[in-house]
């Protein structure tokens, strides 16, 4: 080998460790001192040992690189002085998961704000073939049918009520709104809410007859509050002044109806004689009899409630929530929050490879913001393969 | 097998599974607790096959009443107590969060507990009753396990065992409150809204999860922001956890609501 000057070494030493180490060396080529023999041996060894001490390091660096890279993690490296620098990261995102959180917790009360002060819900009770004004909008709505389905054996399978939406007087669009499937227009949200019977609309048919004679039976029609003929001389007219579908007493013997549903319905009969009120009761559609123990029973004359017809309405709920789509970001930012930050913790690892008398040193530390034992566990794995020889 | 048949032999196996389990405790074989964890999971994947069946025979989600929400919910603790029981290096854990798992079991198949199923009123229809119940449930789960190791916690005498159980009381209030947030909060909200038409109405219950979701919340913070450990925390575990059982229990029976149905 010739001599070769000290830059030419260093440059040399500088490719072997692949621009990560500086390795100088002095080399005294005074010749008086040292014949050339000796120099070249000592300059041979020298560059035996720079070569290997750089291979190793930079065996141990790719080793510890790829040990890190295969659990996923970003390696950046800086060479600080005569060291190398490992800076593993992985799921970064995961820091920002609580600002998240926090961020989306403000959106929700934003929300909550402009649902609060932005809101508005009116229930819209509607009778087939009817329409209505929707509060606050320049369009109404129409119902065009509204059925109940029952199941086999009883009890509401579901409420189904076909509307329309009319605009300018022309319908527009005609959807089934039911339970869980509401309509939307134009920012206003339709739902099925509630359903019933116009009871104070109904149409009555109510017998009447003689207790002294089997024979007497005359069936009226009639209206709430409508006073029919009987033509009779006993029994001139007859008025339904109240019905209930549902009838309870309530608290103080106060008549009440239970439920909208026709469970128990009652009627109070009244009749005249002229200008005399000669009855005034309770008749109950599906107890006829009930009267006959009752203090009117002692009048001559007893009522049926034969029919009780009323058409049956729909209820439903418009609303406007001007914060809801605020919720639903919230909601997300929220959850998407809450995952990124308790299930991707963020993990970082730093490795500093040093050669020290010919040897490589690793030295490393970890951290992990949640999930400390599952990270324990990670970390010495990558260190066990780092420290088997491959 | 009928359904009633599977939840029966899942029932025995998971009784049987309890016994092998504080036999371990209180005998110190590891060996044992490990045999009770392999019937504790024979007895889930009997549970497992019922549920199925049901969900096949019903035609909807088979969490609609008391004794199929806690059948659900006894699915869902076996299923934490084996996905932290496996793992988890304490003892004690496994059987306690199995008697839990059981007295809910034993509850649900009470005779005072009508296991009909029944045709789902309109405002239960909607796919969005598997995602919040479910959810919602699974959250509630690991808030047991919380409860479990926390409650040990309080009953630890050795430093090493109670700092394990901090840890994994933490845990799994990592894993139940994001659960609890999306299926009971955010996925209640997404249906009410849909079917109620107003996501959020101050009903017992929906006041009753913020409740207990405040509970959580302030566990994570104090533990997080302020460093809190150890007995102040488990405390506030075993709040929480009290808090979800009157929002599972005591809502449904003491006071009434738009949740009323299960």
């Amino acid at each position: 080998m010739k001599f070769q000057s000290r830059s030419q070494i260093e440059a040399m030493a500088k490719f072997k460790s692949q621009g990560d180490l500086v390795t100088s060396f002095y080399l005294d080529t005074d010749k008086g001192r040292l014949n050339r023999k000796e120099i070249q041996l000592a300059l041979k060894n020298l560059l035996n040992d720079a070569k290997a001490r750089a291979c190793a390091l930079a065996a141990a660096k790719d080793k510890t690189i790829a040990a890190l890279r295969a659990d996923r993690f970003r390696v950046t490296e800086t060479p600080v002085g005569g060291r190398t620098v490992l800076r593993a990261r992985k799921r970064r995102l995961g820091l920002f998961g609580s600002d998240v959180v926090h961020l989306g917790l403000l959106v929700i009360l934003a929300g909550g704000f402009a649902s609060g002060l932005g809101g508005r819900r009116a229930e819209i009770g509607l009778l087939e073939g009817e329409t209505a004004d929707v509060p606050q909008a320049a369009f109404r709505v129409r119902l065009d049918k509204f059925e109940t389905e029952y199941y086999p054996k009883g009890g509401v399978k579901d409420w189904k009520s076909t509307v329309t939406v009319v605009e300018n007087g022309a319908p527009v669009l005609t959807r089934v709104v039911e339970v869980n499937h509401p309509l939307t227009y134009r920012g206003i949200s339709f739902y099925q809410t509630s359903y019933g019977w116009d009871w104070q609309k109904s149409a009555f048919e109510l017998e009447v007859r003689k207790r002294a004679d089997a024979s007497f039976s005359k069936s009226v029609s009639l209206k709430l509050g409508e006073r029919a003929a009987v033509d009779d001389v006993e029994i001139t007219r007859v008025a339904i002044r109240q019905f209930v579908p549902d009838f309870v007493l309530g608290e103080g013997g106060k008549v009440q109806s239970r439920s909208q549903e026709p469970r128990n319905p009652a009627a109070l009969v009244e009749a005249w004689k002229g200008e005399e009120r000669i009855f005034s009761g309770w008749v109950f559609a599906r107890y006829p009899d009930f009267g006959s123990g009752h203090p009117e029973g002692k009048s001559p004359f007893a009522f049926v409630l034969k029919r009780y017809e009323a058409a049956p309405y729909s209820v439903l709920e418009a609303a406007k929530d001007p914060g809801v789509n605020f919720i639903w970001l919230g909601s997300l930012f929220v959850v998407a929050g809450l995952f990124l930050a308790f299930y991707w913790p963020p993990r970082e690892i730093t490795a500093v490879l040093e050669e020290t008398q010919g040897k490589v040193e690793v030295t490393a530390g970890g951290h992990a913001a949640k999930g400390g034992e599952a990270f324990q566990a990670e970390y010495d794995g990558i260190f066990e393969r780092i420290r088997r020889p491959s | 097998m009928t359904e009633s048949t599977l939840f029966t032999v899942a029932f025995i196996l998971y009784i049987g599974a309890l016994i092998v389990f504080f036999a371990a405790l209180f005998a110190r074989r590891e060996g044992w607790a490990r045999a009770g964890l392999v019937l504790a999971a024979a007895g889930f994947l009997f549970h497992t096959a019922a549920l199925v069946l049901r969900t096949a025979s019903s035609g909807h989600a088979p969490f609609t009443n008391m004794y199929e929400s806690l059948s659900f919910l006894s699915w869902s603790v076996v299923l934490a107590m084996i996905v932290f029981g496996r793992k988890s290096r304490v003892p004690g854990l496994a059987p306690y969060l199995m008697l839990i798992a059981v007295a809910l079991v034993a509850l649900a198949s009470s005779p005072l507990m009508p296991k009909d199923a029944t045709p789902l009123v309109p405002a239960l229809q909607s796919y969005w009753l598997w995602l919040h119940v479910s959810v919602t449930l699974l959250g509630e789960a690991f808030f047991a396990v919380a409860f479990v190791a926390s409650l040990l916690f309080l009953g630890a005498g050795s430093e090493e065992k109670k700092e394990r159980l901090d840890a994994l009381a933490y845990r799994a209030v990592a894993v139940g409150f994001p659960l609890f947030t999306l299926g009971g909060l955010v996925f209640g909200m997404v249906w009410a809204y849909r079917a109620w038409g107003r996501y959020w109405g101050w009903d017992p219950k929906e006041v009753w999860s913020l409740i207990t979701w405040f509970v959580f919340a302030l566990y994570l913070h104090t533990r997080i922001v302020m460093g809190w450990k150890g007995k102040r925390s488990a405390w506030i575990a075993i709040i929480g956890f009290l808090a979800a059982l009157f929002t599972y229990f005591g809502v449904n029976y003491i006071l009434s609501g738009l949740h009323s149905y299960a």
